[in-house]
């Protein structure tokens, strides 16, 4: 019968001792060497430069899309399968929460039909100009960084499917973030509460502008705020499409607690999502693209 | 004539080797693919550093450094990280100071190993933060590399148990000895 043995060539440096843990020596062979140098220049590259390295990236994340298509869908289907089979109570009782829930929904809907009628005879009477409405590109979760200091999510539509940098995307109730690189068919997406993240933001309410700034944490905080602002718990925040990023108005979260900073819990679960939904830029129609003409002497 | 010539050899040979490539592989995409709560809890173990951790104690050329520099690589461009090269340079040094003390880890015991691991991974992810640190030029919490320290050294048993089967899977190594007649070498299947 054919025996495992296994090779040994551990190298031996000055403080080894056969059966002793030796001192660590890191002796590093040509190829290790040359490789550490490769990934040290990268890293020095995409520090310095990081626009030089995007297409890179992106090459990379539309070359394996297909593959995590597939992986993930299986794996994707199994985690619900497990929280359904290991939340049956918790089922139980956010049903009896969404019944009624129901039942004022269904009078805030009454509510909002003679609302909606109100407005549409009120601005036909003013002639008032509206924003056009928005269009969505809805796009599966293929891949996220699974650690705790990035967080960005890939996403399974592309510039073929008329997806920009720079646009907003909403997922479970409210804005999780924007669009920071678009390939052919992916999209990497900068979560909301990625410590690099900064969404300008309005407290409804008081109308105070605020920026919403992520910390690698479920929870993000309000800063550049007035010392003197009027800020309560349980006040909704929305974008205030200040800057043209973002459109107006879509929901961020809510103020959770107030202590040395301004903690808001954002709407959206980040640990449930499997779709998000990405808003297409809103063309104004007042402006046109412009040419630049060459001008000859 | 050598151990494996015939094609019924090498082709048992290649289906044995592609066992824990495919493990390898799988683990790979589990630390890149999303996946909602619960599941999501438990891929954010360093289940790629296990990987390298077992395979440089047990069977180094089965992942050589050009393969974990590419692996680093490749789960960087996915994972979004804004540094390329950062687990690729990381990887890298794990497998050297891993290599470095395999005369003392191969052999060992079971728990000496995942304590092996355990120092192994506080290494990893102490440099990991100060790393992050250095180049986002900002004090990053250390809180964010604190729970998947933890959560890797809990799910290691059952990550080792799949490499250790898939181990079993592989042919026997072939040492490339002298013979004491001549300088011709020859393969021996130990």
């Amino acid at each position: 019968m054919r025996r495992h043995i296994s090779k040994i060539g551990g190298r031996k440096g000055p403080g080894s001792f056969a059966g002793v843990l030796s001192f660590p020596s890191f002796g590093v062979s040509g190829l290790s060497g040359l490789l550490i140098a490769i990934s040290i220049f990268f890293l020095l590259l995409s520090a310095l430069r990081p626009q030089v390295l995007t297409s890179v990236r992106v090459g990379t994340a539309d070359a394996f899309a297909p593959v995590l298509r597939v992986v993930s869908m299986p794996l994707q289907k199994s985690a619900v399968f497990v929280r359904d089979i290991t939340g049956l109570a918790a089922i139980q009782a956010e049903n009896a929460r969404l019944v009624e829930e129901n039942i004022k929904l269904k009078e805030w809907y009454q509510t909002a039909l003679l609302l909606e009628a109100e407005n549409k005879s009120l601005r036909e009477l003013m002639n008032l100009k509206v924003d056009p409405q928005n269009t969505y590109i809805t796009a599966r979760i293929l891949s996220d960084s699974n650690t705790n200091f990035v967080k960005s999510l890939l996403v399974s539509a592309g510039s073929d499917a008329g997806v920009e940098k720079g646009q907003a995307v909403i997922a479970g109730g409210g804005l999780i973030g924007r669009v920071v690189e678009v390939g052919v068919k992916t999209s990497r997406v900068l979560l909301l509460t990625d410590m690099n993240s900064r969404v300008p933001v309005i407290i409804e309410g008081s109308r105070q502008h605020a920026i919403f700034a992520g910390k690698n944490k479920r929870n993000g905080v309000l800063v550049h705020m007035p010392p003197d602002s009027e800020v309560k718990t349980g006040a909704r925040i929305v974008t205030s499409g200040l800057g043209g990023i973002f459109p107006t108005g879509l929901p961020v979260g809510v103020i959770q607690s107030i202590d040395s900073a301004i903690n808001v819990q954002p709407f959206a679960d980040f640990n449930r999502l499997m779709h998000v939904r990405i808003i297409s830029k809103q063309v104004d129609p007042n402006l046109r693209p412009g040419v630049l003409e060459s001008v000859n002497p | 004539m050598g151990p494996y010539e015939t094609i019924s050899d090498r082709l048992e040979v290649f289906v044995r080797m592609s066992i824990p490539y495919s493990l390898l592989c799988f683990l790979f995409l589990l630390s890149v693919v999303s996946v909602p709560y619960p599941l999501s809890a438990l891929l954010h173990a360093p289940l790629l550093l296990i990987a390298i951790y077992y395979w440089s104690i047990y069977r180094p050329a089965l992942l050589p450094s050009w393969l974990v520099f590419g692996i680093g690589l490749v789960l960087d461009l996915l994972t979004g990280l804004p540094f390329l090269g950062f687990n690729a340079v990381l990887f890298l040094l794990c497998r050297l100071a891993v290599i470095d003390q395999r005369r003392f880890l191969t052999g060992q015991t079971f728990s000496v190993i995942w304590l092996g691991f355990c120092l192994l991974s506080v290494l990893f992810h102490l440099l990991q933060w100060m790393m992050f640190s250095a180049l986002s030029m900002q004090i990053v919490p250390v809180s964010d590399f604190t729970s998947p320290l933890i959560l890797g050294v809990f799910v290691f048993p059952l990550i080792c148990l799949f490499l250790h089967l898939s181990h079993k899977a592989l042919p026997p190594p072939i040492v490339r000895a002298k013979s004491r007649l001549g300088s011709q070498k020859s393969n021996m299947v130990l």
